[in-house]
C-alpha cells in the first residue's frame, strides 16, 4: 500500500495528480489503518480486529509498564537517574496539578489517576515520533475514550461525592439574581460536555496536525524534487517541536482534567 | 510557478472523495480498547509505580522535615550550651577578680598593720635608746660633778691649808656648785 502511493506519485505526470497522490498519502498516514509499515519497503497486513492505532495503544501501554517496572524495581533513598526523572514528574503532578485543583485530601487521592493520564498520553505521543510507529493519540477514538474517563469523574464521581441533587446544586452559583440563573445554569450544564469534548479535540488535533505538517513538508520534496530539499530542515524543526508538544499536550490534558474534576467536586470554588 | 502552487493548494483543499480514510471516523472497538487498556494500566501502574513512588516521596519529605527539626533543635541546644559556657566563664571571671580584689585588700591591711607595728617598735627602740642615753648622760654628769667637787675641795684645801675640815668644805662646795 505504501509503495503504491510512492509509485503513484512517481508516475504522476501532471501537477494535479501528483498533489492529489501526496494528499492521499498524507491522509492515509494520518488515519487509522490495518497495515503497519515496518520498513521503508515492507508492510505488515494487520488482522481485522486490530488496527494500527490499536497496536500503538497496546504497545505504548506495554512500553510504559515495562519502563516503570524497570525504573521502580527498587526505590533508592537518594533518587538518581531515570527513577529521579519519573519521581520529579510524579511530584510535579501531585504538587502542581492535583493538590492545587482538588485540595489536599482529594488531590493526594487522585494523584495516581493523573499520573496514569500524563504518562500514558506522553508515551503514546512519544511513540508516535519514532519512525514506523504512530501516535495513538492522533486517533480521535483514543482521545475520546480518555476524555470520557475525565467526564465520568466530573459527573458520576461528583454525584457519588455530593449525591445527584447535590451535583446539580453545584451548577447554581450563590449570590446571583434568579433571572440570570435561567441562562447560567444551562450554560454550565452544557459546559460539562463541552469541556470533555474540548479535551478530546485538543489532544487529537494537536497530534494529528503535527504529523500532517511534517508529512506535508516532506511531500514538497516529492512534488518539487531537489529544489524543495530545505523543506526537510523545516520538517526536522517541526519534528523537534512535536517532541515538546508531546510533553505539553500530556501536561495540558492532565491539568485540565484536574481543573474540570476539581470544579465539580468543589463547586463553590 | 506561483500559479501552479496556488492551483495545487486549491486542489488540496478540495474534499477528498472515493475511499479516502476518514480521520474523524468513530470506532467503538478502538474506544473500548483504549478504556480497557487505560483501566488496566491505571491499576497496574498504581500498584507498581505510583503508590510506591508517592509513599517514598512522603517518607522522604517526612524524614527531611524531621532532620530539619532535629537540626534546629540541636542548634538551639548548642546555642544554649554556648550561652551557659559564656555565663560560666563570666561568673568565673567575676569570681576571680573578686578574689584578687579581696586578696589585695587583705594584703594591704596586713601590710599596713605590719608597717604600723614596725613603726611602733622602732619608736619604742628609739625612745629606749634616748632614755638610756639620757640616763647615761645624767650619770656621767653626776660623776663629773662629784669628781669636780672632790677636785675643787682638794684644790681649795691645798690653797687655804688645813683650816677647814673636810665636811665643811664639802658642804661649801656643794652650795657653791648649786649656785653656779
Amino acid at each position: 500500500m505504501n509503495t503504491e502511493f510512492i509509485s503513484t506519485i512517481a508516475v504522476a505526470s501532471d501537477f494535479d495528480s501528483k498533489s492529489q497522490a501526496v494528499q492521499a498519502f498524507i491522509m492515509h498516514h494520518a488515519a487509522d489503518a490495518h497495515e503497519w509499515t515496518l520498513l521503508p519497503h515492507g508492510w505488515q497486513q494487520l488482522p481485522l480486529y486490530l488496527s494500527l492505532h490499536g497496536i500503538m495503544v497496546l504497545f505504548s501501554a506495554t512500553l510504559l509498564v515495562v519502563f516503570l517496572a524497570i525504573v521502580c524495581r527498587r526505590i533508592p533513598a537518594a533518587p538518581t537517574g531515570a527513577y529521579n526523572l519519573v519521581e520529579a514528574f510524579v511530584k510535579f503532578i501531585r504538587d502542581e496539578i492535583a493538590i492545587p485543583f482538588l485540595g489536599e485530601k482529594d488531590g493526594r487521592r487522585m494523584t495516581p489517576l493523573f499520573c496514569s493520564f500524563f504518562f500514558f498520553i506522553l508515551t503514546m505521543n512519544l511513540v508516535g515520533l519514532v519512525p514506523c510507529f504512530n501516535a495513538a493519540t492522533s486517533n480521535i477514538n483514543v482521545t475520546a475514550a480518555l476524555a470520557v474517563v475525565t467526564f465520568l469523574f466530573m459527573t458520576v464521581g461528583a454525584m457519588v461525592r455530593h449525591g445527584v441533587i447535590g451535583f446539580f446544586k453545584g451548577f447554581v452559583p450563590s449570590g446571583i439574581p434568579w433571572p440570570i440563573l435561567f441562562i447560567l445554569v444551562p450554560v454550565e450544564l452544557i459546559g460539562v460536555f463541552i469541556k470533555a469534548f474540548a479535551l478530546m479535540i485538543r489532544l487529537f488535533a494537536n497530534e494529528v496536525a503535527g504529523h500532517i505538517v511534517v508529512f506535508s513538508l516532506l511531500g514538497l520534496v516529492l512534488m518539487f524534487g531537489y529544489v524543495a530539499l530545505p523543506a526537510v530542515g523545516l520538517a526536522l524543526g517541526v519534528y523537534l517541536l512535536e517532541v515538546f508538544v508531546a510533553f505539553l499536550q500530556a501536561y495540558i490534558f492532565t491539568l485540565l482534567s484536574a481543573l474540570f474534576i476539581g470544579e465539580r467536586l468543589h463547586p463553590s470554588h | 510557478m506561483t500559479n501552479e502552487v496556488s492551483e495545487n493548494v486549491a486542489v488540496v483543499e478540495v474534499p477528498h472523495g472515493g475511499g479516502s480514510p476518514d480521520i474523524l471516523a468513530v470506532s467503538t472497538p478502538m474506544m473500548v480498547l483504549t478504556w480497557v487498556t487505560f483501566l488496566l494500566l491505571a491499576i497496574v501502574l498504581y500498584k507498581m509505580a505510583w503508590k510506591p513512588i508517592l509513599k517514598a516521596l512522603d517518607m522522604r519529605e517526612q524524614s527531611i522535615r524531621k532532620a530539619l527539626e532535629d537540626s534546629e533543635k540541636a542548634q538551639a541546644e548548642t546555642a544554649a550550651a554556648e550561652a551557659r559556657t559564656r555565663r560560666m566563664l563570666q561568673d568565673a571571671e567575676t569570681e576571680a577578680s573578686r578574689i584578687v580584689a579581696e586578696a589585695r585588700t587583705a594584703a594591704e591591711a596586713t601590710g599596713r598593720v605590719l608597717q604600723e607595728r614596725s613603726q611602733q617598735e622602732a619608736r619604742a627602740l628609739v625612745d629606749e635608746a634616748r632614755r638610756e642615753i639620757q640616763s647615761a648622760t645624767d650619770q656621767a654628769r653626776q660623776a663629773l660633778r662629784d669628781e669636780t667637787a672632790d677636785l675643787a675641795v682638794s684644790l681649795a684645801g691645798k690653797v687655804i691649808g688645813e683650816s677647814m675640815d673636810e665636811t665643811r668644805h664639802r658642804a661649801l662646795v656643794d652650795r657653791l656648785l648649786k649656785d653656779a
